[in-house]
């Protein structure tokens, strides 16, 4: 028998090579792709009317006109890693039960826990994988505009992004892990993530006027906040032209972080579970 | 390779698919479990693999059991449970590499073990093709070569030839008796065709409404003997009974295959009038019931 990190690295390379030429795949590629050439355009064709964005009057300085500009890269970034974990993730248990593969891959000498990690592994990767063409749009536009960048906090960005990809996925893994249908797994995801962490998210800021910062979605807000301290989705939020201070990255890397543990733990319990009837 | 299957019980909700099964499984050659659809069959191999756990009662491989260390004892089975789906995007090749290697197979070894069960199975054609293109047929052979892969002790095989056209089950079966003949594994096997059973099983068990209600491997000596002819309606053997009376023939029960002769002597003896005596077909009449 393969030693746990020989099983682990077989599950994670066949089931990113069955992720990778999946249609689901191709299809969050090609979207990734629209949004970049969009972003792209955005920039260059509307980059001399940033001066109206602010109502001073003078002119934006070159400083805050490349933060703008990669604020609003990173914003619409941020919203990728959810569909993408929809795509890839969502399913990631449920279909082993739907689909039936589930008797095939419980009936090897693996332990659960090996294959839940290998599958999480893959599916964060294939995430990451499909946005890559966002992230390279990105550093070019952001480079041929501003040669003179500091690429410094793009890369501070990315690196929360991986750790968003990482969190989002084992959230969804954790929802999947529940469900025995693909299609309660993707509704249960979107409606967690874009129904009831808004709706917490609003009440908390306007009846008690309160960061609700262990949400997740705020949490992953930190991904544009590197560049501008900007969160137009807290009612009341904060605004600084400045990047968001070292203390709001790591309580929000703390965040993910615990996501990603809570989420796994609970995933591999139900998973161990699992019976296919 | 030894099987041992103390009080196994398995309910869904109110339902009970398995009631108390004891069996105790040794040796080498081919084991069916025979039973209709919702027998008790397929849950029984679930349980053997550890897809899901018993109700209650235990299973155990050469001593270990399943439910504390499935992952030892899934390193000595290799399983087709149910109909086989695998993951579309992976080619047959890489399917079957793929459990190699989480079976412990390394390096060079990998290709000659999918040489080797590819030419078993007869899937070398199509290998290179994503799963997700194949018939049923194919799904079924490379279910079989996935089974093989690494070489098991015990193959668990459920209703291999399901859903395949007469000339596919013809075809698998030839590779079951291939499979048979190389020799040195245990293959438990289940199907709910007696004549399946009757060409491939060296016992057979056969299951109803979760419950073993005959096993050929039961070493108690009843024996079964059809007479066709007319018999004396007074005849009464000293060691049988009557057990089943149609038109033209009677089927007798015998304590101990050892009665035979007595048997015989004694209804020479009788105003019956015989055609033939032959050894009665048990399994067909245990199906039955």
């Amino acid at each position: 028998m393969e030693t746990p990190l020989e099983s682990l690295s077989t599950v994670y390379s066949y089931y990113l090579k069955n992720y990778y030429r999946s249609k689901s795949f191709y299809l969050i590629f090609s979207l990734v792709i629209v949004a970049s050439i969009l972003m792209v355009f955005m920039s260059i064709r509307y980059l001399p009317k940033i001066d109206a964005l602010f109502s001073s009057g003078g002119p934006v300085p070159a400083i805050l006109k490349d933060k703008v500009v990669l604020y609003l890269w990173s914003y619409v970034m941020s919203d990728l890693p959810v569909f993408a974990a929809v795509f890839f993730s969502s399913p990631a248990i449920s279909s082993e039960i739907e689909n039936r593969t589930a008797f095939h891959i419980f009936s090897l000498p693996l332990d659960r826990s090996v294959l839940l990690l290998g599958k999480y592994l893959a599916a964060a990767s294939a995430s990451l994988i499909s946005m890559a063409a966002f992230i390279v749009a990105e550093i070019a536009t952001a480079l041929y505009l501003f040669p003179d960048i500091s690429v410094a906090p793009i890369f501070v960005s990315f690196a929360m992004l991986v750790v968003f990809i990482l969190a989002i996925s084992a959230f969804t893994f954790m929802v999947s892990s529940f469900f025995n249908k693909n299609i309660y797994s993707y509704i249960t995801t979107f409606i967690i993530y874009f129904i009831v962490f808004d709706a917490a998210n609003l009440i908390l800021s306007i009846l008690y006027n309160y960061n609700a910062f262990f949400l997740l979605d705020n949490a992953a807000s930190i991904i544009p906040r590197i560049f501008l301290d900007v969160s137009p989705s807290v009612f009341g939020g904060q605004f600084s032209l400045n990047g968001a201070p070292l203390g709001n990255i790591l309580l929000s890397l703390s965040v993910m972080l615990l996501y990603i543990i809570i989420s796994l733990v609970v995933a591999l319990v139900v998973f161990e579970r699992k019976e296919v009837r | 390779m030894e099987i041992d299957i103390s009080s196994l019980s398995k309910s869904y909700g109110k339902i009970s698919a398995l009631k108390n099964i004891n069996l105790r499984i040794e040796g080498n050659g081919l084991v069916m479990f025979l039973g209709s659809n919702g027998a008790g069959k397929t849950t029984l191999f679930k349980i053997l693999t550890s897809i899901v756990r018993p109700s209650s009662g235990t299973v155990r491989v050469d001593g270990v059991s399943v439910d504390s260390d499935p992952k030892k004892v899934l390193s000595k089975i290799g399983s087709l449970v149910e109909e086989p789906e695998f993951y579309p995007y992976l080619t047959g090749k890489e399917l079957l590499e793929f459990t190699a290697r989480i079976r412990g197979v390394k390096g060079r070894d990998v290709e000659e073990e999918l040489e080797r069960v590819s030419r078993l199975t007869d899937i070398s054609d199509y290998i290179g093709r994503k799963s997700g293109e194949y018939s049923r047929g194919m799904k079924q052979r490379l279910g079989v070569a996935v089974a093989m892969v690494g070489n098991p002790g015990i193959l668990i095989l459920d209703e291999p030839t399901f859903g395949m056209d007469p000339g596919g089950m013809l075809e698998m079966r030839k590779v079951l008796k291939g499979m048979k003949m190389e020799g040195g594994r245990l293959i438990i096997m289940s199907t709910h065709l007696l004549e399946e059973a009757r060409e491939l099983a060296d016992r057979t068990i056969i299951l109803n409404k979760g419950v073993v209600s005959y096993d050929s491997g039961r070493k108690d000596g009843r024996v079964l003997v059809k007479v066709t002819g007319i018999i004396d309606p007074s005849f009464k053997p000293s060691n049988g009974t009557l057990v089943e009376s149609g038109e033209g023939y009677s089927t007798f029960e015998l304590s101990d295959k050892e009665f035979i002769p007595d048997f015989n002597r004694e209804l020479m003896k009788s105003n019956s009038r015989i055609v033939y005596i032959n050894p009665a077909d048990e399994l067909e009449k245990e199906f039955r019931k």
